[in-house]
């Protein structure tokens, strides 16, 4: 990857660490904003209330910021899980002989069966709702999502020669991972992980909608939308402004992995002008 | 030959439905502790605890009740609700009819909008068509269902009145019933149709600068024979895989739209039976929901074997 | 009789000229050779022939084909001429037929769509078309898919398929580069035939000059985009020097040294590798395919000694056991004292390269050393590397330079012995001379002892004091290379050894 890519990478995550980080801040600072007031109950867009207060008087720019921090927690932890032990299947994987990598790809077929919502249903008798549960049953779904990408990533990668000269230059295959075939995966990883953090919100705003995400007091933008669908008639922007952030963050992220993806893949075949004997 | 092949993948199946039913008992009934404190409360008086325990055949060794429920299984037995004091299986195809057609349906209309849509992007690919198309796929993957359902309920119901906002009269109401699944379909297929999407645009552009296009060019074919007869069958393959990996997206958001629109489907028994730690339904449907995705990526997975003579031939050849 | 006349053509990618008023004739049963370098343009002048350069690519001249002229950037009269006037074959690598069609549909294709032909009739005409190039009649062409037949078969249903709308040309563009020297002759001669038989026009274009040599009537030279000399052969020296100069290149006198005492350094006794085919499923019985049977051979210091046999002789297996990247099944290998170091030069420079890493961060790679550590410089000027190309990455030098870099890479350890698997067999005509007389001084200046792999007999007698002929995984006949040039004695080293013959012109 080259330097600039790099810097603008590691850029682009101390902003969204540092974003998180304010918001962890600003989370308790704002419980006041989360009580419920009846007295404040669906005032409209105003200067003290940006956008305004919802059913049970709380203020609705509060959840929405709220919300962000939870569909970020959520999706932070479920990619943790997901690349932390699926980064390092793809690639035992990928550098096995028949037998190991052929489990290791029917494991990742069978997790692929347990989307988040069933394992989130099956492990709410013992974690109940909340982030665990959610980010852990995103988290599962996750991992043969990463294992196989990098898995097609990594694979072709260990037949080439320069492997093979790695070898004959003493490096045991631990060594070759981390030094040869590591690097060269990287951006596909990288956006993989930026990929899944986008869906990652979705699948929490779905899982909160039913009521298996975070719970109250704690806001979430998926029960935000559920609270809001009884009053779509008095007040539409209590449905809108919920999925208009879901849909805005999700963007941000898979846009930046479509972005990265595309590096890591180039098809600049247009570009190749001159021939080869 | 083909009926060793038959016989691998239903090995595959039959495998891989046991480990779940294993898995799926593990988490619901052993892990959590005492299923029948779970029901009834940790305050309950404990003779009550104690008929519960023997009436769900908890006093047994952990091995005997897998298997009595697995042989249940096996028998179309999958328990007996402790809400309802149904049989679970009954539970379930009550709610099927709904459920099952509202899947199937937003698979389909999936591939419909997502295939001639990727393929139109992908043949012109560069020009302001295909910047659009993929401009919109990027927005539309975006969407939360359950924002889009709220948004076209906002739009087609409440501001139209074109639709209904929720609910069900049975099938036997005819057009009713296609009018209120169509907005959940909408809703369902659209964000999966722009993966989809995305993802047949991919594939054809990169089958289309494949050696072999090259090599049907020389040869003298017509770029709508090569489109039609090289490039979109190879693209087809890998695209077939993806939509056996989407059905479990569209299993679990189905079971979310249900309630978005109030449809009586498995959606509402299932998060009823959460609230009221009804284990034998959530047991059953789980298994349900797992097992019929395993099918269907097994049944893709068979397809694809057939489709691909690289995969069907188990005798390589030499290079 | 002129069957085709092409005029001024010139091409521009962007802002480079690629093409510069390129003029050539090709007449009836004439075969004619484009020679030329990597980079030249002769594979662009091929697919300009052919209407198949790149869209956004800028064309002007000229095509005349059976009395009529077009535009060569006129893309409609090109779909109609591809097929039907001029038909295309080109190198192939695995990739070049549709996986999901049978060999005997990809015939037949042309035939149904084109020529509106109904199926069977389609069929009958496409297994005759098959028979005619030699396809082997006991392979059920309808059922049998790429990846089931050889490199050389499919490579005959190319043609049968280029041929199959009957063109009077064909446009064959490095059409045997890929194959062992055997199946070469055979579609040399196939090619022959057809311009004999049945006078069809060929423009055949490689940068392997002597092959060229034996089958064409003509010979054009093409550099940077132009034709700079052309020649009937024979080759004169003084109406096409520079072609007569590299003809002399693959006729160059072995290298030759004298032959001392040298210490003993490696010895295998029966070594033998056998496989198990994992790709059967688990019930049936898995074949065993043994790779190397009853291996023994010994190397002494310094020498160099070729490993010369045909695609499936085992020949790579063997250069891996020898490299320690694998273990042999039976037998064993014994190194002299203290000796033991093996080093490996690939087949494709471009491969053996990580491409994300430079140039010289390879180079050091055994030692550990960073790109800018002298010795990683010593190691490129022995390889005749500049050093400034140290900081380059692969995909900005050319093939002969990566070569050179993983040779430097190889040496800057001093390993004892250097194993070359089909070194030189990816790069340019020229170029190969190069590599070859770089391992020679190499071998003279660090006295390492080389193992040289390869299919090309030529350039076995030209690096190799000894030579060992490998079939099906044995030993078939080893000495002294020029003895056995001289006096062969097994059918297989006769085989490989006429067939490789520069001198004798393909029959057809």
């Amino acid at each position: 990857m080259n330097r600039a890519l790099r810097k603008k990478i590691m850029g682009g995550a101390l902003v969204l660490i540092f974003l998180y980080g304010a918001l962890a801040i600003a989370m308790p600072l704002m419980e006041s904003a989360y009580q419920i007031r009846i007295d404040l109950r669906l005032m409209p867009i105003s200067s003290t209330h940006w956008l305004g207060t919802d059913q049970f008087g709380r203020d609705t720019f509060a959840m929405v910021i709220g919300g962000c921090f939870a569909s970020l927690s959520v999706a932070a932890m479920a990619v943790v899980i997901g690349a932390g032990i699926g980064v390092p299947l793809g690639l035992i994987a990928s550098a096995s002989d028949h037998v190991l990598s052929r489990s290791i790809l029917s494991l990742n077929d069978f997790i692929f069966a347990f989307p988040a919502l069933v394992t989130a249903i099956l492990i709410h008798n013992i974690f109940g709702s909340g982030i665990i549960t959610a980010g852990l049953a995103i988290g599962i779904f996750n991992i043969p999502v990463f294992a196989r990408t990098l898995y097609g990533a990594a694979r072709p990668l260990w037949t080439k020669d320069f492997i093979k000269a790695a070898r004959l230059a003493g490096k045991n295959t631990i060594s070759i991972a981390a030094t040869h075939i590591l690097p060269l995966v990287s951006s596909v990883a990288l956006a993989q992980i930026s990929m899944q953090m986008g869906l990652g919100i979705l699948a929490e705003a779905g899982l909160s909608y039913v009521g298996l995400g975070v719970v109250p007091p704690m806001p979430s933008w998926g029960r935000m939308l559920n609270e809001a669908q009884t009053l779509i008639v008095i007040a539409p922007r209590l449905a809108i402004i919920p999925g208009l952030a879901i849909a805005a963050s999700v963007f941000l992220f898979t846009w930046i992995g479509d972005k990265l993806s595309d590096y890591a893949d180039p098809k600049r075949r247009e570009g190749h002008d001159h021939d080869r004997a | 030959m083909l009926i060793r092949v038959f016989i691998q993948k239903l090995a595959g199946l039959i495998a891989f439905l046991l480990l779940a039913s294993v898995l799926i008992f593990l988490i619901v009934d052993v892990l959590p502790g005492d299923p029948a404190a779970l029901m009834l409360g940790t305050d309950a008086r404990p003779d009550t605890l104690q008929a519960l325990r023997h009436q769900l055949g908890l006093d047994q060794p952990l091995v005997v009740q897998y298997a009595s429920w697995i042989i249940g299984l096996l028998h179309f037995d999958f328990g007996t609700s402790m809400t309802y004091a149904t049989p679970v299986l009954t539970l379930i195809a009550e709610r099927l009819p709904v459920s099952l057609p509202l899947a199937m349906l937003s698979l389909a209309l999936t591939v419909v909008i997502a295939i001639p849509l990727g393929a139109l992007s992908a043949h012109h690919h560069g020009s302001t068509l295909d910047r659009v198309i993929k401009n919109g796929l990027q927005l539309a993957l975006a969407l939360p269902n359950i924002w889009l359902a709220l948004l076209l309920i906002m739009i087609f119901a409440v501001g139209l009145h074109w639709l209904p906002a929720g609910g069900f009269a049975g099938w036997k109401s005819g057009i009713m019933a296609l009018k209120s699944l169509l907005l959940p379909l909408l809703a369902l297929a659209i964000p999966q149709a722009a993966i989809l999407a995305r993802i047949v645009r991919a594939e054809i552009r990169d089958k289309a600068q494949e050696n072999f296009v090259s090599g049907a060019r020389a040869r003298g074919l017509s770029e709508k024979d090569i489109l039609w007869h090289h490039i979109l069958p190879n693209a087809m393959l890998p695209v077939l895989s993806v939509i056996g990996l989407q059905f479990a997206f569209l299993i679990a958001g189905t079971v979310i739209i249900e309630t978005v629109f109030s449809l009586p489907g498995l959606g509402r028994l299932i998060f009823q039976s959460i609230t009221q730690r009804d284990l034998p339904v959530i047991k059953g449907v789980a298994m349900l929901l797992v097992g019929s995705v395993i099918l269907v990526n097994q049944a893709v997975d068979l397809l694809a074997t057939l489709i691909d003579p690289r995969l069907r031939r188990q005798s390589g050849g030499s290079a | 009789m002129t069957a085709l006349d092409l005029k001024g053509l010139s091409v521009t990618l962007g802002s480079r000229s690629v093409l510069d008023d390129l003029s050539l004739t090709i007449n009836k049963g004439e075969i004619v050779g484009l020679v030329g370098a990597s980079g030249s343009g002769k594979s662009m002048t091929a697919r300009a022939l052919c209407g198949l350069l790149p869209h956004h690519a800028k064309i002007s001249g000229t095509l005349t084909l059976n009395s009529k002229t077009i535009a060569l950037d006129d893309a409609e009269s090109f779909a109609d001429i591809r097929g039907r006037g001029i038909g295309l074959i080109f190198q192939d690598p695995a990739g070049i037929f549709n996986p999901l069609m049978s060999i005997g549909d990809h015939v037949a294709e042309a035939l149904v769509r084109r020529s509106r032909l109904a199926r069977p009739h389609a069929r009958e005409k496409a297994r005759n078309a098959l028979d005619r190039a030699g396809f082997p009649k006991d392979i059920p062409a309808f059922d049998r898919y790429p990846h089931e037949v050889s490199g050389g078969q499919r490579q005959r249903a190319m043609i049968a398929a280029a041929l199959a709308l009957s063109p009077k040309i064909l446009i064959a563009d490095e059409p045997t580069t890929a194959l062992d020297v055997t199946t070469e002759n055979g579609i040399l001669a196939l090619l022959k035939q057809c311009a004999d038989e049945d006078g069809l026009g060929i423009l055949l274009v490689s940068h392997d000059l002597p092959v060229l040599a034996r089958i064409a009537d003509r010979l054009l030279l093409m550099k940077e985009g132009r034709i700079v000399e052309s020649s009937m052969l024979p080759l004169s020296n003084d109406t096409a020097p520079e072609l007569a100069r590299l003809y002399a290149l693959s006729h160059k006198a072995p290298i030759h040294t004298a032959h001392d005492r040298r210490a003993p350094l490696l010895q295998t006794k029966s070594i033998g590798k056998t496989y198990r085919d994992k790709s059967k499923f688990l019930f049936g019985s898995s074949d065993t395919i043994h790779a190397l049977k009853n291996i023994s051979l010994f190397l002494s210091e310094s020498e160099i000694v070729a490993v010369v046999g045909e695609s499936g002789s085992g020949k790579s297996t063997l250069a891996r056991i020898l490299a320690d990247l694998d273990r042999a099944s039976q037998g064993e290998m014994i190194w002299a004292e203290g000796k033991g170091r093996v080093q490996m030069v690939f087949q494709d420079p471009a491969g053996s390269l990580n491409p994300r890493w430079t140039i010289g961060q390879s180079i050091g790679e055994p030692l550990s050393l960073p790109a800018d550590h002298p010795r990683v410089a010593e190691a490129a000027r022995d390889a005749g590397l500049d050093p400034a190309l140290l900081t380059r990455y692969p995909h900005q030098i050319s093939g002969g330079q990566a070569q050179r870099a993983a040779i430097a890479r190889a040496i800057i350890r001093r390993p004892d012995l250097l194993i070359l698997d089909e070194p030189v067999s990816a790069l340019d005509f020229e170029i190969r001379d190069q590599i070859l007389s770089l391992l020679e001084r190499l071998r003279a200046m660090h006295g390492i002892a080389m193992i040289f792999i390869t299919h090309d007999i030529r350039a076995a007698r030209r690096l190799s004091d000894r030579m060992i002929i490998l079939d099906k995984g044995e030993i078939v006949e080893s000495g002294m290379t020029a003895e056995i040039f001289s006096a062969p004695h097994h059918a297989v080293t006769k085989a490989l050894i006429a067939a490789s013959s520069s001198e004798e012109r393909v029959r057809s």
